[in-house]
């Protein structure tokens, strides 16, 4: 997913000349071909961070639309400062592309995981954050970001997941979708014949959690999340609202989202059955870990309903 | 470009100092806010600067106070000049119109970014700064740093940029000594590494060389040596007037006190 981004961005810059590109010392080979042609408008900025997060603001308010690349904790943890005052607080809208998604980086250790980055974005109103299911869905969510050169934040994933890809379920429109194509999309189980039990997937490492195959076989519906905004909350908690069991699993920190979705739910009158959370317990894993066993083997479940 | 100079005298410069002075100890005894201390070191070579830019030469220019504690000496700059009142009239009151004790953008169309925890400052310069430099335009960004704020890791990441950019970034440090203990001999720390300009913040002469640099192409680092609580005298360099607000009797000792020194 991380070169379809990188690529395609080397093909809008051809087209929009108020992109700039920082490099955080990544992706600089993948990017050379644009660095040589736009030299001033691609460069590797180095492996400073806070400043490039700072310069990035600073870029922003001279008119231009910054993209940040580089990997997830150093931009999100390091710069979590610069994120919130330079360009949230200063409304100095950036894209900031980061790989390296939960436990990506597993065997490297907890310098390189951040299974913490959305939801301390959320924390702070981080007002666009993303985390498609495919290179597809990647390059669609690139191209609204940057027509609208929004405050965003893509998270790449190395794990892909196209949900229409299971025999049993079948996509539908929702409602929402006319209005703001990119939030959620909603597939229904072709067996199903009542709203009994709905599974949510937050991004693409959803699939990795404890039996979250058979949940997804078991459902009645599947709503995907790529997209987190207000808009997602109001929406999705009216979804919920439909269904006796939700099931929702988010494959990071999930706090933020809980709460969000909690304060909205709680105004409803008639309220699902049971609204249970899987979710990664956090910890810092200090062994050479794979990614998928960090997530099967470390499910915790959370009772919200 | 223009090249810049000062040309009002000495004598009514001292006359503008006493008044910004005064302003800026009795609205933080009005409001109970303000960093004072750094307020007033700043103004004794700021309000030269931005006299010299906005009235006598209607200069194109950006800036960001990166010390963004030192507001009410800003604000109370822009207000005794004209330039807007209401940052400083409208300072730490309770009205929705107020601004808080750091620096807001709102106050001033030149200011480039609100400030207030140290260390921002310079990066987004910086960025601007770049965008200025590909348009070919080179509007001159001038970055205020207090001393303190140049242990922070990001100044010496951005210069590894600026001067290797050539942006045209003029940082003006307010070398107050606020730092209790200069253990790290910071400014020597600059003056090693780059090309630097070591100037009195007392001295009207070097402020002018100053204001003719802003008007230079290419980086340029000014050090001002300050001293907290400028011009107020027994008061000087004392820490407990970083942040500290003087009460009634201290105010009324504290405005008999103020003789403006400014040497030629």
């Amino acid at each position: 997913m991380r070169n379809t981004l990188l690529k395609s961005i080397s093909e809008k810059i051809n087209l929009d000349n108020k992109l700039i590109v920082l490099l955080g010392d990544l992706g600089v080979f993948q990017m050379k071909d644009a660095m040589k042609k736009y030299p001033s408008r691609v460069l590797n900025f180095g492996v400073m961070e806070q400043t490039m997060i700072g310069f990035s603001a600073g870029v922003a308010s001279g008119n231009y639309y910054p993209i940040i690349y580089s990997i997830t904790p150093f931009l999100v943890d390091r710069a979590y400062e610069q994120i919130k005052l330079d360009l949230i607080y200063n409304k100095n809208n950036a894209l900031i592309l980061s790989a390296g998604a939960s436990y990506d980086y597993s065997t490297l250790g907890p310098t390189h995981h951040c299974p913490h980055d959305i939801t301390n974005l959320l924390s702070i109103n981080h007002p666009l954050i993303s985390h498609p299911f495919t290179k597809i869905e990647s390059v669609n969510i690139l191209n609204l970001i940057l027509q609208n050169k929004e405050q965003a934040y893509i998270r790449i994933s190395s794990s892909e997941l196209d949900i229409s890809k299971y025999s049993n379920l079948e996509k539908v429109e929702l409602k929402s979708q006319k209005e703001n194509l990119m939030n959620l999309e909603k597939f229904i189980s072709k067996n199903s014949l009542s709203n009994d039990k709905l599974v949510i997937l937050f991004g693409p490492d959803s699939i990795l959690l404890k039996d979250c195959v058979e949940h997804i076989k078991d459902s009645d519906a599947v709503i995907t999340v790529s997209v987190i905004n207000k808009t997602m909350f109001k929406d999705l908690s009216e979804e919920i609202n439909k269904f006796k069991r939700v099931l929702i699993i988010i494959p990071y920190e999930p706090s933020q989202i809980i709460f969000k979705l909690v304060s909205r739910i709680n105004t409803f009158k008639n309220k699902p059955n049971s609204i249970l959370v899987l979710h990664p317990k956090p910890d810092f894993y200090d062994s050479s870990y794979e990614k998928i066993d960090i997530f099967r083997k470390y499910t915790e479940e959370t009772k919200i309903i | 470009m223009k090249e810049l100079g000062l040309n009002i005298s000495k004598k009514r410069m001292k006359e503008l100092l006493y008044e910004n002075t005064i302003n800026i100890l009795k609205k933080a005894t009005e409001v109970k806010a303000g960093h004072i201390g750094g307020s007033l070191s700043m103004s004794q070579f700021l309000l030269p600067i931005i006299y010299s830019l906005e009235i006598e030469n209607k200069f194109n220019y950006r800036i960001l106070l990166s010390k963004g504690h030192a507001s009410l000496g800003f604000y109370s700059i822009l207000n005794l000049l004209k330039i807007n009142e209401k940052p400083f009239e409208n300072y730490c009151t309770k009205k929705s119109s107020s601004f808080h004790g750091h620096t807001c953008k709102k106050s001033f169309n030149k200011l480039i970014a609100s400030s207030g925890s140290l260390g921002h400052g310079l990066p987004i310069a910086m960025g601007f700064a770049y965008t200025e430099k590909i348009r070919n335009r080179n509007i001159p960004i001038i970055c205020i740093l207090g001393d303190g704020e140049l242990q922070e890791g990001t100044l010496w990441e951005s210069l590894l940029h600026i001067f290797n950019m050539n942006l045209n970034i003029k940082i003006l440090i307010d070398f107050n000594n606020s730092i209790e203990t200069n253990t790290s001999k910071i400014d020597e720390g600059i003056k090693n590494l780059v090309k630097t300009s070591d100037y009195s913040g007392h001295s009207y002469k070097d402020i002018k060389k100053a204001i003719n640099l802003i008007s230079s192409q290419g980086p340029e680092i000014i050090i001002f040596r300050t001293t907290k609580l400028a011009n107020v005298n027994s008061y000087e360099s004392k820490p407990q007037w970083h942040a500290g607000i003087p009460n009634l009797e201290e105010l009324n000792d504290m405005l008999k006190k103020v003789h403006i020194r400014l040497e030629d």
